[in-house]
This record gives C-alpha cells, sequence and structure tokens, in this order.
C-alpha cells in the first residue's frame, strides 16, 4: 500500500469543532424525537424533520467528512450522486410526503393506493363481508321452497343437470366420491339440507372446497331443479355410499 | 471536469489534511488528491446511488402491503433512539481517531478506533435484536412489500456496519502493530469516511423510515 504522507507537525487539532458537532447533532436528535410529543406541531412534523435530518447530514459531511474544505473533485463524485439519488427520493416521496409537492395537493394517486380496511381486510372489506356481498341469495324464501317440493312429482330435469354438473364429485346415484363430494342420499348434510340451503350451497358453493358456485353456469330454475332433485334423493341410501358427514336431519 | 481544473490553482491554501500543499508526497500528480481517498469518496458517491435506490424503493411500496403488521406496529421509537443515539456518538469518535491518528497520537487513534468499532458493534446487535423482534411480531422478508423493502434497505445498511466494524478493527490492529503511522493517517481517514457515510445513511433511514411513520 503506497500511502499518501502526513505532516504531523503542521497538522491542528480539530478536536473541539468535533466534540461542538457531537453536541449538535445530540440535540438535534433530541429534538427529532421531542418534535413527535408536541401534538400541536403535528402539521410541521414531516418538513420539519427532513430539514433536521438533512442540517444532520450537512453536519457530518461538512465536519467530520471535511467535504466543505477539502478538494473540489471529491465534492464533485459525492454531490452528483448524492443529488440525484435526492432527486429519485424526493419523486417516489411524492407518494408519502405531501407536504412537500410544488403544486397540487401532493399526494400522487395509484389505482394501488387503498385504505387501511381494504389491505387489511376489516369492516366493509373483510372476508365475511365480501362473501355476503359476492353471495346471491336463492330467489325464493325457504317456506316456498319446501312448498314447491312438496308439489313436485317429476325430479327428472333435475337429474339430467345433475348428470352433466354434480355427478362427477358426487357420483351418478350420489353416493358421493372419497375427497370429493359427500354422499346425498344419506341424511346429513354439511350446509343445510332444506331446499332453500340446497339451492344457496348449489349457488354459491363452499369456499376453501371442492363444491363451487354454480351460479355463473346455471339460471336460477337450473340450480332449482337440481336442487329439488339433490332433496328428493334424501334417504335413499344407495349401497357403497360414502358415510354421514354432517349434521343429520329429519330422514323424509 | 471544470470543478477539477479550477482547483489546481489553488492548490497551496486552505486546508492541510492528506498531505495537501506537499507536492513531492501526493501520489496523484494530475489531480493532486490521495488514491485511496479519490476511491473512497467515488466509491460512497455509487453508494448514494445503492442506497438512493433502496429508499425510494422503500417508498415507492410504503402503505401498500395487503398483510402483516403495520411499520407503526413494529417500530420501537425508544430502541431505535437509542441505536441511532449510539451511531452518531461513533461518528464522533471516529473523528478523534482521525484526529489523533494526524496529530501524531497513535495509540488514542488505535483506542479510538476500538470505540468505534465497539459502538457499532452495539448498533448491529440493537439491529439483530430488532429484526428478531420485527419477525416474531410476524414480519418476514416475504410478508408483504413493508417486510421485504424493509429488511433490504436496512439489512444492507446493517451490513454495511458490520463491513466497518471489521475495517475499523482491521485498521486498530494495524495501527498496534505500527504498520500505520502518523504520516500514512490517510488510511484511518479513508476508513473513516466510509464510517461517516455509513451513519449519515443512517441518520435519513432513522428520520425518513421510523420518524416520519410516527408523525403521521
Amino acid at each position: 500500500m503506497s500511502g499518501i504522507l502526513h505532516d504531523v507537525e503542521s497538522y491542528h487539532s480539530h478536536k473541539k469543532l468535533y466534540t461542538k458537532t457531537a453536541i449538535i447533532l445530540t440535540v438535534v436528535t433530541a429534538a427529532e424525537i421531542g418534535l413527535l410529543f408536541v401534538p400541536a406541531l403535528k402539521p410541521f412534523f414531516t418538513p420539519m424533520l427532513v430539514i433536521m435530518a438533512v442540517y444532520k447530514l450537512a453536519v457530518v459531511v461538512g465536519t467530520f467528512m471535511h467535504l466543505g474544505d477539502d478538494k473540489n473533485v471529491f465534492r464533485l463524485v459525492f454531490l452528483a450522486p448524492m443529488g440525484m439519488a435526492v432527486a429519485m427520493i424526493y419523486v417516489v416521496g411524492l407518494m408519502v410526503m405531501p407536504h412537500f409537492a410544488p403544486f397540487g395537493d401532493g399526494y400522487v394517486k395509484l389505482a394501488t393506493h387503498k385504505s387501511k380496511d381494504e389491505r387489511y381486510g376489516t369492516g366493509e372489506y373483510s372476508k365475511e363481508a365480501i362473501a355476503a356481498r359476492d353471495n346471491k341469495p336463492p330467489h325464493l324464501s325457504a317456506e316456498k321452497y319446501t312448498a314447491l317440493f312438496a308439489s313436485t312429482k317429476d325430479f327428472s330435469a333435475g337429474k339430467k343437470l345433475w348428470g352433466a354438473n354434480c355427478a362427477s364429485c358426487h357420483k351418478a346415484d350420489g353416493g358421493g366420491m372419497p375427497g370429493l363430494g359427500p354422499n346425498m342420499t344419506d341424511d346429513c348434510y354439511l350446509h343445510g339440507g332444506s331446499v332453500y340451503d340446497i339451492v344457496n350451497t348449489v349457488t354459491n358453493g363452499v369456499k376453501g372446497k371442492a363444491m363451487i358456485a354454480f351460479k355463473s353456469q346455471l339460471n336460477e330454475e337450473e340450480i332449482d331443479q337440481v336442487a329439488l332433485y339433490v332433496r328428493s334423493m334424501r334417504g335413499k341410501n344407495v349401497a357403497g355410499g360414502k358415510k354421514c358427514e354432517g349434521d343429520k336431519v329429519a330422514a323424509k | 471536469m471544470s470543478a477539477i481544473a479550477a482547483e489546481a490553482p489553488h492548490d497551496d491554501h486552505g486546508a492541510d489534511h492528506g498531505g495537501h500543499g506537499h507536492e513531492e508526497l501526493v501520489e496523484n500528480n494530475y489531480m493532486k488528491v490521495p488514491n485511496v481517498k479519490l476511491a473512497l469518496w467515488t466509491f460512497l458517491g455509487s453508494e448514494c446511488m445503492f442506497f438512493g435506490s433502496l429508499i425510494a424503493t422503500y417508498f415507492f411500496y410504503l402503505e401498500k402491503s395487503i398483510s402483516g403488521p403495520l411499520p407503526a406496529e413494529v417500530f420501537s421509537i425508544e430502541i431505535t433512539s437509542i441505536s441511532t443515539f449510539v451511531l452518531l456518538m461513533s461518528s464522533f469518535t471516529m473523528a478523534l481517531a482521525v484526529d489523533s491518528a494526524k496529530s501524531g497520537a497513535m495509540d488514542k487513534a488505535r483506542n479510538w478506533l476500538v470505540v468505534t468499532a465497539l459502538c457499532g458493534s452495539v448498533f448491529v446487535g440493537f439491529q439483530v435484536y430488532e429484526f428478531y423482534h420485527f419477525f416474531h411480531m410476524g414480519l418476514a422478508l416475504q410478508t408483504s412489500l413493508f417486510g421485504s423493502t424493509f429488511y433490504t434497505m436496512t439489512g444492507f445498511h446493517g451490513a454495511h456496519v458490520t463491513v466497518g466494524v471489521i475495517w475499523l478493527l482491521m485498521c486498530a490492529a494495524l495501527v498496534n502493530n505500527g504498520k500505520i503511522k502518523a504520516e500514512r493517517a490517510v488510511v484511518i481517514e479513508s476508513a473513516g469516511l466510509y464510517w461517516h457515510f455509513v451513519d449519515i445513511v443512517w441518520i435519513i433511514i432513522f428520520t425518513f423510515v421510523y420518524l416520519l411513520e410516527f408523525a403521521k
């Protein structure tokens, strides 16, 4: 390592200056932190904090690093990139530091700027609220569905739809498949056994399970038909069907 | 390049560090600056862009995390204030180390270097504690945009401090063995420039990342 030789004799210690600088840095840092405990100054927090940080930076660079009284070339190679970095941070920072905008209301608003509720899924953006909003309620009341089932004799339309849409998971005879659809021919239901409940389950599906929502694939009438057919299967207890899952309901 | 050209006539006045004004002692005859110092300042210029990008990226993704703890939920103003103060004071002790070396008091310089390295270690210790604490509050690198930008930015800063600690300890050892003498104080001064730079990066991070979070 070839060093540059330093002349000890002609050097004057900067100890006093450094001590003063250290005190200034401590005071400014304490002021920064203390500022946060004065709510009255809240509108000025951002500009004051930025000014104090820039001041501290200038003090360290100017005093400890001696950039102020050193060679020009050092200032050039250091301050030019620093200026670019500051410009970059400033432009991006407009998104978080509205006080520093030269015009407008200062906030760069992006499509991704979301409220806390949206970001953390609370309030109107909670999972439950979204599910409730997305869910389509059955178009008839529970009583009307029950009456409809009592008056229905022909389930052939529902059976056809079952074959096309449901049999792949619940089996053609409704006995259910391991790991997929439960048995529809016993008297157990995971999501309610009334026609109304079945319409609801078929329409909206079951989140997190294999049961998909059919509201975009079948129309209301078709869903009614298939639900009535499902209801008609109760108690048939086909051979080889899956064992009871969910709550038992009255057999008929 | 006018800045450099304008420098030449002023060569004999001004500060007296780094062998200034001693033509025969200057390594680089064209710019009349010690190479090691010029290299350091140039490196620090590139570091400005490096940390500038990390800080800008942190801002860009601020408030856009969709899961995990918020900055205000994990930050502890007390702990960070203490570690910030320790790092600030380490810049002071570093300046004293360079000053002692330039004054020819090499034993003192060595001691201040060790103290500075110690302060740096304390800062890194606080950061390790902080990361550990945040991680257990559910903030991992991959948890959210906040997690990944925060850990990348402060992690790189912590790595810089760690490198600085090793560098300072090496300097202290070389001073101790008499390998760095007073006339080569520029070697310690260069390590000091790096150290002060790491400190100013933290000044910015402390204010812009931590304090502004509480100012909202």
